[in-house]
This record gives structure tokens, C-alpha cells and sequence, in this order.
């Protein structure tokens, strides 16, 4: 019970708690007292006295002016123009203002401007009062800007000729569409997050629970049909999930009309979306209520105990996310080929609806689409209680936690290297890109593989490189892999454009790499060495050498593929990224598996890199890619025969 | 914990008493059950070949053999959670896999993995029982007293069944397989894990409910439970049925003087024939 009505008081307290906090800490630096050092002697001295007048304005405050000559070498510094000397200007600044960190501003001749004057501003930003500080002192000069102009056009044109014609916008949208607008966009996020934690408590004892104290198997002798038992337990999931949902939905709603608080991206708190449009789009919604608590039970199914269904929830529930955060981006449209794509048809339908700009077709098909593939779960849920499926492979948790110590071993080492790679691997790139990208690559990935497979390959009797996959390679293997790749590199241009149309790329992220320019600044074959075999080498050494080395020791070869392709997406930690790495390490994953040897998913990799490496050479931006643009598919047929129906060399 | 009164002293048989059934008909029977699993790391195994047994009312027959040895898969067949890969079964003129539902209503089932509700209380689990046995209204709450005093739970009956000791449950779980009256019982290993008030005192209530005239079907691997309780015995092993009959006849057929000494006689001959050369 406390877990439906919890998440409900959520939002009133965030709200409050968000405004009450904000609200403090404005007080706390409106009275905080800063402190500016200035050296304006080289500004004009009416400019400088209007300046400092104005800055006076804005108590409390304590203006100290420095000795005539302080800034000399500063001055010089910045009239050298290297990055050198700008760093020695920062570091006399700081000299000036000690360490206590308040701020320093001074006047320069303008270089750009032989009459004009440059103010710059020193300031710690981060230590709060400076940032205040620095903000008092714009404002400051935002107003002399402000009067200096005031001044010119009364001098000239008897007061501002721009004054003369205005131009006022006028929104024509009602209040409940504007605010609508956005929580059309948040709600369908939150309402996946508040149905999945809330349905899955549920689905976690009704079945997982059940199922490992044993009250399954007595159900099953029972003179009740398996599937009235599987209707009544999905019932009371879906009952779960509705009122935690209904109870969030109210919350929020309230919040957003007593005008307690907005969400990011609200213009104004307090715009009342009209309960009756809230809730007749949120029928649009009911298909994937019924749709998530039937994946939940299913899921939940699956697993031969509570900690093990706990395990499944997180991952299901990031996935879910995925296709419902589409709503959250207005670049993105709603057309009859979204609204069949499961969690983002509803998704983008209710955000619509919400503007009241819902087509009938998407709609529909949104909804219809939805409705489909909660019937398919629903049938799924029939065959759950099947006597086979709840005992044939039941045993004991001694020896669950046997049977799985090394995929989960595997998978601990496989997520530590993610964040490995995202923390050390980030910390070394910050401060040399390119040398930071190699030691992530040839330190960290190696030293983490080898230290993950050292306990495989001694559970299992084997050396450490036969352990990580090292073994000779089937030559037509590796001759599939080399021909796989073009195409392959083809296929993630395929996938990336329409991935543009779901999911738009920032406009930071479409420059052509995003790479610093101390590697794209790279010649050829450095450039290839280090964006093609490096990662080719070293990132195959840890994903499909040491992690899946563990992984296929406990696993299916599918789940061994599903892992590795989550791995891979992730550590490349770029959610519009995500979809092709986690393809080609799934890929890999099965190459490896199939081929027994690490050397033909090396070869593909690398080859792979390399022709996007090649092909961003290419000034025409074809480059190696360019016979691959017709009819890329035909070519995928070889490589693949190659590498999936030619046997693995015999081991020793 | 005190042994159980037998409930069936108390209640009004909700099927006609087992003792009512013709003698000559049998509780159950097994028709060449067999039952093969799909192991994904061992490919086809035979969990049960070929296995025939027929057991009448008023007689324990106990199911002697190893861990693995198919008692568990051959029970949960007869109990209608698992379906035969062939062969046939019926409980009580029933078949179990043409009328799975009708079987369950006259069996009770029992085993060491079967659990109870740990936030329900003692008596809401029978009620809850109940109601899916299709008791409803007075006819349930009359029931459910019978039990709680028949089984001596009234001490407990409200608490929750998550805070019983051992014995406790085991009370729950024996009235909540006899709530319905059912003529056959089916015990999975029904001793195991229990201490020994416990375990003597389900020995008492598995003699009682033969005394009243059921039918019931035991798996052990404890040789001296076998010998105290079973009126026949059915030695099973890798899935097989070896050898079955009163305990006095199968140390004639083997010519041995226990019990525990006909089993591992039985099994290494088993293996032998197994075994090639």
C-alpha cells in the first residue's frame, strides 16, 4: 500500500521542496556580500565612473581598486596572443585576487577596435559567490550599455527610431494546449517508469516470488485451470500498475494546477491542461498499460525467484524508454510508420492528442498496433503456468548460484569495464585526446580482460589466450569477415539516416566525427591505426575475448549475443549511438561463437573501422563505400555464407 | 507437535469416502508412463520409462529410490502437474490427461517443495484453498474449523504463516492437502526436512488417512519409513521401475534380508545391464 501512495506524494513534495530550495538560495546570494578588484585606468574616465556608479548599485558589494601597474603583465601577456601567454594572464590574475576568489575585471584597448576599450572579467566560476559577483558586474555593464545608447540616439535622432514601429506576438493557443504541450511530452515517460515500478512488485510475487517458495506448484494441483490462475495473477499486475499510475497522474495533475511547481520544459507553472483532455488521451494509453504489465508478467515468469526477476525489471525497464523518450523530442513526428512502433506509437499519439493535433490514422493505428502486440504477450501469458516450464528445470538455488557464477562474473567484469572506460578512460581523454584514447584502448581494455578471464580460464583448466578466443582462425572465416565489412559500414549509413528521422542527431553531433582534432588532424595511416586497429584489437580482446569467454560458459548462444550487444552499445556512451555499436557487437558476439576464434571478429572490426575511416578520408564522402551504394545487401550474402555455414577450424 | 486428529473423524466427506470405492478398483494406475525432458546441455533425457503401478484404497505404496531416480516426476504426472510423454494414468477411474481437473479434485498433493503463502494466516490459506476446491459460504467455514481443530491449530490460526515453525506448517500444509477429502493422496518425500516430532507425526497422520480407507502413494529414499509404512514397495531407478511388491516378497524374489539390501541389489543389476560388456 505504501508503495502506491508514496510515489503519489512525490511530486508535491519535489515541487515544493525544488521552489523552497530554489527560493533560499536566491536570498542566500542576493545578500551574500562579493568582492571586485578593478583597474579601470586604461577606460575612459567617465565611462569608468559611470561604471563603477552603476556597480555601487548593486549592495552588497566592496569595490577595490588596485594600484596603479597591476595588470602590466597581464596586459603583455594577452597582447602575445598564445595559448601560453593567455594561461600566464590567468595565472597573474589569480595572484592579483588571491585564492578567496573574488573578481577581477580591467580595461585594455580594444585590439579589434583602435578607439574602443576591452573590459575582461576573471572570475572562479566554480565558487558561487564569484558567479554572483561576475553576474552583478554584466548587469552592470549591460545598463551603461543600455544608457550609452539611450544617450547616442537622443544626441541624434531625438530618442530611438526603433521605437517607432514594435513588433508584439500573439500565441492563438489555449491555456490547457499550452500546457499540454508539455506534459504530453514528459507524461508518457513517466507513466512507462510509474507502470513498470509499480506493476512489477506484483508481477515479482505473483510470479517469481510463487515460483521460489514453492505456492506455484500448489496452485498447479489445484482443480483450476492454469490459465484462470495466469488471468487472475496478470489481473491483479495490471490493477496494480492502473492505480499507481492513476494515483501518479492525479498527483501531478494537482501540482501542475494549483501551480505548485512546473516540470523541465514548462514555460509557466500553473497552466491547467484540462482533466478531460488529460484523460481522454490518456485512453490512448490504456493499450501499453495492458501491453507492459503483460511483457512484466512474462518476464517475471521467466525467472525462478524474486532476486532473479528484480535482475530483468532494470533492463526492461531501460528499454522501455527508449522508444517512449521519442516523444520527448519535437523534432519528432508522428507518422503511420512511428505509430506502429511499439511504446513510441502511443507515445508521440498521446503527446498529440495533448495539442489536440491528432490525426485519425496514426491514432489509430498507434493504438491498433499496440492492442496487437499486447494480444501477442497476452497469448504468451497462456503457456506461462505450463507445468513443464514452472518444474522441468527446477533446482536448487545452490545450484542456480553454481550453474551462473561465471556468466555473472563475466557480466560484473563486462559492466565494470564500461565504467572503466567512461570514468579512467574519460579522465585520460580530458586531458590528452589522443594519447588518452590510446591508453583507454591499449592500458585499460587489455589489463581488464586479462584480469576478468583469469578465473574462467582456471575454473575451466585452460591458458589465458586460449580462454580469451585466441585460437587459429578458419581462413574462410576470416576471408568473410574482410568482405563483410563494407557493407556492413554501408548498412550503419542505412541505419543512421533513419535513425535521423526518430531520433535527430544535435546539431553539435552531425559536424562529421565529433572526434577532437588531435586525432582528426591525424595522417592516413596514423588516423588508421588508431580509429581502426586499435579498437579492432583491444575492444575485442575484452568484449568478445574475456566477457563472452565467461558468458558462453552459463549462457544460451542468444542471451550470450543479447549481452554482448548491450555491452558494446554502452560503452560507446552515446544513446544515438547506441542501436548500430550494439548491432555490430552482437555480430561479433555470434561470429566469435560460431567461429570459435577471436581473430575473424578482430579482422571484421577492423575492417569495419577502417572503411569509415576511409571513407571520412574521402574528400566525395564515398571513398571505399561507393560500390556498396546499390544493392548493398546482395553483398552481405557471401561473407555471410563464409562465416556462418563454413564449420570452425577443429580444435587441438 | 502432537499427532493430528484424523480430520476425516470429524468432517463430512466432501467426495464420496474412498473407503466406498469398490476394493477391487484401483486409486491409481500407471500405464507405461514415461515421461523425457529436453536438457539443453544433455540433450533427451528419460526422467520416467515405461512405468506400471497400481495402487488400491486402504493401501500405502511407497516409491523407494535414489535422488534422480524419477519418483518426483512420476508423482508430479500422477498429480496432473507434468503431462506424460506417453503411457496413461487415472486417479480414482479418472484420467489424468483427459480430465486433469476432476483428477486434482481427488487427489491431495503434498511435497517438500510445496509452500504456503507466507502473509496469509493459517486459516486464510485454508479458506483460500478452499474457495479453489469450489467450497463457498458456511460449507467453507465449517470445513476450515474442522480442520484447525482436527489438526490442533487453533493456538495459531491467525498468525501469519511466515512467523510457523516447521511443524507449524507442516500442520498448514497436510490440512490444506486434505481439505477437500480427497480418496488418493500423493506424497512427495513427505518426511524430508522435518525434525522428529514432525516427521512422527505426519507417520501418524499417513497411517490414519490409510485406516480411513485412502489410497496413498509415497516417495521415499529413508529405507526405515519405507518398512514401517508401505504395504508395497516400488523400487525405482535412471527412470525404471525394478522391481515392486510387499516388502516380505522382494526379500524372497532377492534373497537378501533387508530392505536397504535389496535396493542395492536391484540397482546393481540394473547397471550392470546397463553397462555394456
Amino acid at each position: 500500500m505504501a508503495g502506491l501512495v508514496l510515489p503519489a506524494l512525490l511530486y508535491p513534495l519535489m515541487f515544493l521542496g525544488q521552489g523552497w530550495l530554489s527560493k533560499i538560495g536566491e536570498e542566500t546570494l542576493e545578500a551574500q556580500e562579493v568582492r571586485v578588484s578593478h583597474d579601470l585606468s586604461a577606460a575612459e574616465p567617465e565611462l569608468a565612473a559611470r561604471f563603477l556608479a552603476l556597480l555601487n548599485q548593486r549592495i552588497p558589494i566592496k569595490l577595490d581598486t588596485l594600484p596603479p601597474g597591476s595588470i602590466d603583465g597581464i596586459e603583455e601577456s594577452i597582447a602575445e596572443g598564445t595559448l601560453e601567454s593567455e594561461q600566464h594572464a590567468r595565472e597573474l590574475a589569480i595572484e592579483l585576487t588571491g585564492t578567496d576568489g573574488h573578481l577581477l575585471v580591467y580595461a585594455l584597448p580594444n585590439p579589434d577596435s583602435p578607439s574602443g576599450t576591452l573590459f575582461r572579467l576573471h572570475f572562479e566560476g566554480a565558487d558561487e559567490t564569484c558567479r554572483e559577483a561576475k553576474d552583478r558586474v554584466r548587469e552592470a555593464f549591460d545598463e551603461l550599455r543600455a544608457e550609452l545608447e539611450a544617450d547616442v540616439f537622443l544626441i541624434h535622432f531625438n530618442g530611438d527610431p526603433a521605437e517607432r514601429w514594435t513588433t508584439e506576438s500573439v500565441d492563438q493557443a489555449d491555456e490547457s494546449a499550452l500546457s499540454g504541450r508539455w506534459i504530453g511530452r514528459i507524461l508518457p515517460l513517466i507513466a512507462v517508469l510509474v507502470l513498470l515500478s509499480g506493476g512489477s512488485y506484483a508481477a515479482l510475487a505473483a510470479f517469481a516470488g510463487e515460483r521460489e517458495s514453492g505456492t506455484l506448484e500448489t496452485l498447479l494441483v489445484q482443480p483450476v485451470p492454469s490459465l484462470d490462475i495466469v488471468w487472475g495473477k496478470f489481473g491483479s499486475v495490471l490493477a496494480t500498475g492502473l492505480v499507481t499510475l492513476g494515483l501518479n497522474t492525479v498527483s501531478l495533475y494537482a501540482c501542475v494546477s494549483l501551480g505548485l511547481g512546473s516540470l523541465p520544459g514548462a514555460e509557466a507553472a500553473g497552466n491547467d491542461p484540462g482533466a478531460w483532455r488529460v484523460l481522454s488521451s490518456g485512453l490512448l494509453f490504456l493499450p501499453v498499460c495492458l501491453l507492459l504489465c503483460a511483457v512484466l508478467c512474462l518476464v517475471c515468469g521467466k525467472a525462478r525467484s524474486f532476486r532473479e526477476g528484480q535482475h530483468y525489471v532494470l533492463p526492461l525497464t531501460l528499454l522501455a524508454m527508449i522508444p517512449t523518450a521519442l516523444a520527448m523530442s519535437p523534432e519528432v513526428e508522428l507518422d503511420p510508420f512511428l505509430a506502429c512502433l511499439p511504446l513510441a506509437g502511443p507515445a508521440l499519439a498521446f503527446r498529440e492528442a495533448m495539442v489536440g493535433g491528432l490525426t485519425p490514422l496514426p491514432g489509430l493505428l498507434a493504438v491498433g498496433s499496440t492492442l496487437l502486440y499486447a494480444w501477442f504477450a497476452l497469448r504468451q501469458l497462456g503457456h506461462l503456468l505450463d507445468g513443464e516450464k514452472v518444474l522441468a528445470s527446477q533446482s536448487t538455488s545452490e545450484e542456480l548460484a553454481l550453474r551462473r557464477v561465471q556468466s555473472r562474473t563475466a557480466l560484473s567484469w563486462g559492466w565494470a569495464g564500461v565504467l572503466g572506460v567512461y570514468i579512467i578512460g574519460g579522465l585520460f581523454q580530458s586531458l590528452n585526446p589522443l594519447w588518452g584514447l590510446l591508453a583507454t584502448l591499449w592500458l585499460l581494455l587489455p589489463l581488464g580482460a586479462i584480469l576478468s578471464v583469469r578465473g574462467t580460464a582456471s575454473r575451466a583448466g585452460e591458458s589465458l589466450p586460449r580462454a580469451l578466443g585466441l585460437r587459429p582462425p578458419q581462413p574462410l572465416h576470416l576471408l568473410g569477415a574482410l568482405m563483410a565489412a563494407p557493407a556492413l559500414a554501408r548498412f550503419a549509413g542505412e541505419w543512421i539516416e533513419w535513425q535521423q528521422r526518430v531520433m535527430p542527431l544535435p546539431s553539435s553531433m552531425t559536424q562529421v566525427s565529433g572526434l577532437p582534432e588531435s586525432i582528426t588532424n591525424l595522417s592516413g595511416p596514423w588516423l588508421f591505426l588508431v580509429l581502426a586497429v586499435s579498437p579492432g584489437i583491444c575492444e575485442e580482446l575484452f568484449f568478445r575475448g574475456a566477457v563472452l569467454s565467461g558468458l558462453k560458459r552459463d549462457l544460451s548462444a542468444w542471451k550470450t549475443v543479447l549481452w554482448q550487444a548491450v555491452l558494446f552499445g554502452a560503452v560507446h556512451a552515446s544513446i544515438y549511438r547506441f542501436a548500430p555499436t550494439a548491432l555490430l557487437g552482437g555480430l561479433l558476439a555470434a561470429i566469435t561463437l560460431r567461429s570459435r576464434s577471436l581473430f575473424p571478429a578482430i579482422f571484421l572490426h577492423v575492417a569495419y573501422n577502417g572503411t569509415l575511416v576511409l571513407s571520412g578520408l574521402d574528400e566525395s564522402g564515398e571513398g571505399p563505400l561507393a560500390w556498396t551504394s546499390q544493392a548493398w545487401v546482395p553483398w552481405l550474402i557471401v561473407p555471410a555464407a563464409l562465416l556462418f555455414l563454413v564449420p570452425a577450424r577443429r580444435s587441438n | 507437535m502432537s499427532p493430528p486428529h484424523s480430520p476425516a473423524e470429524q468432517s463430512q466427506p466432501l467426495t464420496p469416502p474412498a473407503s466406498s470405492a469398490a476394493p477391487a478398483q484401483a486409486a491409481i494406475r500407471a500405464r507405461d508412463l514415461c515421461k523425457n525432458f529436453q536438457d539443453p546441455e544433455r540433450g533427451r533425457i528419460e526422467a520416467v520409462s515405461e512405468v506400471n503401478l497400481t495402487c488400491v484404497p486402504g493401501e500405502i505404496y511407497g516409491l523407494l529410490g535414489p535422488n534422480g531416480a524419477g519418483k518426483t516426476t512420476t508423482l508430479r504426472m500422477l498429480s496432473t502437474i507434468l503431462a506424460p510423454t506417453s503411457g496413461s494414468a487415472e486417479i480414482d477411474g479418472v484420467d489424468v490427461q483427459k480430465d486433469p481437473l476432476e483428477a486434482r479434485r481427488r487427489i491431495g498433493f503434498l511435497s517438500t517443495s510445496t509452500g504456503l503463502y507466507p502473509r496469509l494466516t493459517a486459516r486464510e490459506t485454508l479458506q483460500y484453498f478452499g474457495k479453489l476446491h469450489g467450497l463457498l459460504g458456511e460449507q467453507l467455514d465449517e470445513r476450515v474449523e474442522q480442520l484447525i481443530a482436527a489438526f490442533d491449530m487453533s493456538s495459531f490460526a491467525e498468525g501469519r504463516c511466515e512467523s510457523f515453525s516447521t511443524g507449524q506448517k507442516q500442520k498448514v500444509s497436510i490440512a490444506r492437502a486434505v481439505l477437500h477429502d480427497p480418496p488418493v493422496l500423493i506424497l512427495d518425500e513427505p518426511t524430508t526436512g522435518l525434525d522428529i516430532l514432525a516427521s512422527s507425526a505426519m507417520i501418524d497422520f499417513i497411517e490414519d488417512r490409510r485406516s480411513h480407507g485412502a489410497c496413498i502413494l509415497l516417495s521415499t529414499h529413508i529405507m526405515s519409513e519405507a518398512e514401517r509404512l508401505c504395504d508395497r514397495l516400488g523400487v525405482i531407478h535412471g527412470g525404471r521401475l525394478l522391481a515392486e511388491g510387499t516388502q516380505a516378497e522382494l526379500l524372497e524374489k532377492t534373497g537378501e534380508a533387508y530392505l536397504d539390501a535389496v535396493f542395492m541389489k536391484l540397482v546393481r543389476e540394473a547397471e550392470g545391464a546397463r553397462s555394456p560388456g
